[in-house]
Order: C-alpha cells, then sequence, then structure tokens
C-alpha cells in the first residue's frame, strides 16, 4: 500500500514503519482492504438482488443455495450485507470527513489566534456536554429521520474532539523555532499554517480519525436500528436488524449475520486504530 | 477547596446556557417552517397557525429564546405535542427509570472494568492480560443494540433464566430480575473501556519511581500494588466513569428501546418518530444537564482526592 503512495512526509513515514510491527494492527488492515473489496466489488460478488423479494421463500435458515438465509421478505441475507458494506463504509468515511474538515479548521483557528482559543474551546464544552450519541440523535431529531441526515448528525457530533486534538498539536507546534523563523523572513499567517503547522498535526489527526471511524460506524448503526436513519428497503446493517428484532424468537439468523457484519467492521478500525494509537505514541489517549 | 468550589460551579453557568441554547435551537435547524414540519405538509393553515401561537413562532428568534430560558428555569418545558401533557410531567415520570438503569450500569462497569483492568496490568503479557484485552477489544467493537439482542436471546428467550421487557422497582426481587440484562446491555461496553484505561494507567504508575521505592524497602508485592500503585492509578479512572456515565445515558436510548422499559431514552425515541419537539427537547436538556452535573461532582471528588488539582 505504502509502495504506490507519493513519498509521505516523514512523520506519517515514521508511524507507518512502526504500524506494520503490530500484529494487530496488520491484522486490523487487512480486514478493512478485504471490506473495502466487498464495497467495491458488491455488483459482481452479490449471489442475488438485495432488493428482490420471494414471500414464499421467507425465513429460510442458512443453506447452500442462500449462505446466510432469507429475511422476512425472502430476499437473499449475504447478498444485503453485501450491498450493506458499501452503505457502512462510504457512511462512516463521509461523516468523518465532515468531522475531520469541519473540526481541524476550527481547532487550526483556536490554536493559532489566542484571541479565539477561549471562546471555540468554551463551544466545544458546550457541545461535549451533551453524550456523542444523544447530540446525534438530537441533531437528527431536528434535521428529520434519514441516512444522509445521519450522516450530517454523526459528523457534526464527532466535531469536538477533532477541534481539541488539532488546537492541542497547534499550541504545541506553535512555540517551535521554525514557526519563529517563518514569521521573521515575513510568511504569511495562512502560509504559516498551511505549510508549517498542518503538516505537523497530520499524525495525531490520522490515527484519531481512523478511532473516529469505528465510533462514527457504530453511532450510525444504532441510529439506524432506532429507526433514526436508514429506511426500508434499504440494506443498512443497524435497520436489518432493527427489523430482524421482531423475529428474533423465530429467525434468530436474519438479526445475527448483520450484527456480525458491524462488529467485524468496528472491530477491523478499532484494530487498526489502537495500532496506530500506540505507533504514534503509546501515552495518547483520547 | 472552596474557592475550586465555587469556581467551578460558576463555570457550570455559560455551559449550562449553551447547552439551553443548542437544545433551543434545534427546533429550528430544521430545514422549513417548523410548524409545518410538526404539523404535517397536508395540515390546514389553521392548525399551522395555532402551532405556530403555541410555540411562539412568530416571535422574533431572541424573544423565542427568553420566553423558553425563562420557562425552563421555572420549571416549565412545555407541553407534549401529542398527548398535551406538560413535557415536566412526562419526565418525571421517566426519570428515575432510566436513572436507576444509568446507576446500576455504572457501578456494573466500575466492579468489573477496574479489577479486570488492575489484573491485566499486573500480569502484564501473560495470557490473562492478552485474553482480556482482547474481550475488551471486543466488547466496544459491539453496538448497544447487538449485546442486547444477543443476551435476549441467550438468556430470555432460550434459557428462560431473566424476563425480557419491562421494568419492576428495584425494591422488589423482581425489579432486579427485569433489569439485569438490560444492566449489562448498557455497560458492557463500559466495562471494556474502564479495563482497558486502568490497565494502561496502571502500568504508568507501576513505572514509578515510588512504586521502585516501595518494593526497594521490601513492602510485599500485593501492598505494593494496592496500597500504592493502585491510589494513584484510579485517578485518570474516576474521570472517565463521570464520563461513561453519560455514555451509558445515551446507551440507555437504546437499550429502553430494546427492552421496552418506560424509561426517558424511549420517551425521547419514540418522540422523535411523532415529531414531538417538546419532548425531545425537554430529555435531551435533562440529560445534558445530569451529564454536566455528575461531571462536576467526579471533578470535585478528584480535587478532594488529588490536592494538586485544586491549587492549578
Amino acid at each position: 500500500m505504502a509502495a504506490d503512495m507519493p513519498r509521505p512526509k516523514s512523520g506519517v513515514n515514521a508511524l507507518w514503519k512502526r504500524l506494520k510491527r503490530n500484529k494487530g494492527a496488520v491484522f486490523g488492515l487487512l480486514l478493512v482492504l478485504l471490506l473495502v473489496c466487498v464495497a467495491v466489488l458488491a455488483p459482481v460478488i452479490s449471489p442475488y438482488d438485495p432488493y428482490a423479494q420471494k414471500v414464499a421463500n421467507r425465513f429460510k435458515p442458512p443453506s447452500s443455495e442462500h449462505l446466510m438465509g432469507t429475511d422476512e421478505l425472502g430476499r437473499d441475507i449475504l447478498s444485503r450485507i453485501i450491498w450493506g458494506t458499501r452503505i457502512s463504509l462510504l457512511n462512516g468515511l463521509v461523516a468523518v470527513l465532515i468531522a475531520m474538515t469541519l473540526g481541524v479548521s476550527v481547532g487550526l483557528l483556536a490554536g493559532y489566534y489566542p484571541a479565539l482559543d477561549n471562546l471555540i474551546m468554551r463551544v466545544a464544552d458546550i457541545l461535549m456536554a451533551l453524550p456523542g450519541i444523544l447530540l446525534a440523535i438530537a441533531i437528527v431529531a431536528a434535521l428529520g429521520p434519514g441516512l444522509a441526515n445521519v450522516m450530517i448528525a454523526v459528523g457534526i457530533s464527532s466535531v469536538p474532539p477533532f477541534v481539541r486534538i488539532t488546537r492541542a498539536s497547534v499550541l504545541s507546534i506553535r512555540e517551535h523555532e521554525y514557526i519563529e523563523a517563518a514569521r521573521a523572513v515575513g510568511a504569511r499567517d495562512s502560509q504559516i499554517v498551511s505549510s508549517h503547522v498542518l503538516p505537523n498535526c497530520v499524525a495525531p489527526i490520522l490515527v484519531y480519525s481512523t478511532l473516529r471511524l469505528s465510533t462514527v460506524i457504530l453511532s450510525t448503526a444504532i441510529l439506524s436500528f432506532l429507526g433514526l436513519g436508514a429506511q426500508p428497503p434499504t440494506p443498512e446493517w443497524g435497520a436489518m436488524v432493527s427489523i430482524a428484532r421482531a423475529y428474533l424468537r423465530i429467525a434468530p439468523h436474519t438479526a445475527f449475520f448483520p450484527i456480525l457484519a458491524i462488529f467485524i467492521t468496528v472491530l477491523a478500525f478499532n484494530f487498526v486504530g489502537d495500532g496506530l494509537r500506540d505507533a504514534l505514541d503509546p501515552r495518547l489517549k483520547v | 477547596m472552596r474557592t475550586y468550589v465555587a469556581r467551578r460551579v460558576l463555570m457550570l453557568i455559560p455551559v449550562l446556557l449553551g447547552v439551553s441554547v443548542l437544545v433551543f435551537l434545534l427546533l429550528h435547524l430544521a430545514p422549513g417552517n417548523p410548524a409545518l414540519l410538526i404539523a404535517g405538509a397536508d395540515a390546514p393553515p389553521e392548525t399551522v397557525a395555532r402551532i405556530e401561537r403555541q410555540l411562539g413562532l412568530d416571535q422574533p428568534l431572541y424573544v423565542q429564546y427568553w420566553r423558553y430560558l425563562s420557562g425552563v428555569l421555572r420549571g416549565d418545558l412545555g407541553r407534549s405535542l401529542r398527548s398535551r401533557v406538560p413535557v415536566s410531567e412526562e419526565i418525571r415520570r421517566t426519570f428515575g427509570v432510566t436513572l436507576q438503569l444509568t446507576v446500576v450500569g455504572v457501578t456494573l462497569s466500575a466492579l468489573g472494568g477496574i479489577p479486570l483492568g488492575v489484573t491485566s496490568a499486573v500480569h502484564q503479557n501473560s495470557i490473562v492480560d492478552n485474553i482480556t484485552m482482547f474481550t475488551a477489544l471486543l466488547g466496544i467493537s459491539m453496538p448497544v443494540f447487538a449485546v442486547g439482542l444477543i443476551l435476549m436471546w441467550v438468556f430470555g428467550l432460550n434459557l428462560g433464566w431473566f424476563p425480557i421487557s419491562g421494568f419492576k422497582p428495584l425494591t422488589t426481587v423482581e425489579g432486579w430480575r427485569h433489569i439485569v440484562l438490560p444492566a449489562i446491555t448498557v455497560s458492557l461496553a463500559s466495562v471494556a473501556t474502564l479495563a482497558r484505561l486502568t490497565r494502561s494507567s496502571m502500568l504508568e504508575v507501576l513505572r514509578q519511581d515510588y512504586v521502585r521505592t516501595s518494593r526497594a524497602k521490601g513492602l510485599g508485592e500485593r501492598k505494593v500494588i494496592y496500597r500504592h500503585a493502585l491510589k494513584n492509578a484510579l485517578l485518570p479512572v474516576i474521570t472517565v466513569v463521570g464520563l461513561q456515565f453519560g455514555y451509558l445515558l445515551g446507551g440507555a436510548v437504546v437499550t429502553e428501546t430494546i427492552f421496552s422499559i418506560p424509561g426517558m431514552g424511549r420517551l425521547s425515541v419514540s418522540a422523535i418518530g411523532m415529531r414531538d419537539f417538546p419532548i425531545v427537547q425537554g430529555t435531551v436538556l435533562v440529560i445534558a444537564v445530569v451529564f454536566v452535573l455528575v461531571n462536576l461532582l467526579v471533578d470535585l471528588l478528584y480535587a478532594l482526592i488529588d490536592p494538586r488539582i485544586r491549587y492549578k
């Protein structure tokens, strides 16, 4: 993976070297790679149409014909899980990108301009006064249910930690002599931030983004489970479990496989995130 | 200590005001006219106008906020748009249930997570440590609803050991039987988080000079660990227990829905489905206030245990 990339910045490069030695992280990385392949190849590898109903064939337990059985409308669960991989990964990625873009910009402002720092951090405190999932629920309540709104809500509720981490890195970078030197030769603030400050906070932000991906995928699944996210018949894992819940007694497999899918995905990102965190700094706790 | 307490309590005011602004704005975040949204797109104009008047939506925003805030301070959170019952009454009816579930959950996570973390740290890199940490990683990778459904399926539907729905007061044996599965559900991720945190905090402390000193002066290993190391290792853990309280309140929303527990979480989820904004605002506000207060208590406790904090 690293070979095809343009030569990374030294911080990231060192991180990658240390990461390679962590068995858990490599395992997680392979798992993530596999999930990405499943998501990309969904139309090719899924054995059935995830929406095709065959009511006569409902609640069939796993068999050679349907490896994960069929659901309450006779749809092939494996195909739905495969398509669901796409939804979950895309969702997670978009939500983290939203959080990262907003959080890093605001964090840079807070860290670089002491005048803004206090105000920004107080607002972050207020957002953090709500447990993350509850903040997301509240935002979805306002925007209305739906997958796109869930992405926005989960993204926004993940902004404060990004602000904090970016700010903390900027605060320590700001004191370095090379910043003073850049200022002495007359570099503008925007230049200093974009070519000296930002590249040096990439590592912690990257690590946190990976750790956050697992949280975000969990939150999205939870909101969909509560009926606030993906609506039927979308093959979203949380939504699938939500429906399967009603048939737990007669067809537990309809709940089991989507749960397994969420679990494996979140576990994969947790492995990578943990490994990255240890590689960056064993003491870093967020 | 007194100045520290006063300062921390004063710092609470802007945060709580901010939370109230946030909760107030929830209604206005929604695209379009909130009254139309609440009434439904095909509602007659009279209904929309009535809702507008009832919510004071025809007033400028700051007037609306001022009204909202002065209402909240008097304990008036508005009325449910569906049942017309005052929101404060709905919350009073459900708050105790959620609080009991959360308190039992937090207790369970502390009693489970901290000893697991200590054991792991003391036997670092042993089989016990590896198994515990691997299980903990599995624990934080499970969504709350998955834990709930699996417990429900195994211990409720198949083994029939515990009831799978409803709530009874904890003063009865039946009450405790009802809360077993929901409490484990809501606390499992916290047990895992606390175990991981306690372990790393303990490992950090065990490397300190004073631990080496106490070993050097011939103290037994047990005394070193429990008397000297654990006390210091628990400091950061206490803060996180406070934070876990908040996560558990969030998790309670899901758990209550799964186990049909008549608490504040289920109230708010069903209110979202019915676009019953005053209920949603009320429950979110109450949970935020509880969370903020618990964190304040934890911080004060922290300062009480560790005098260094007070003089910062």
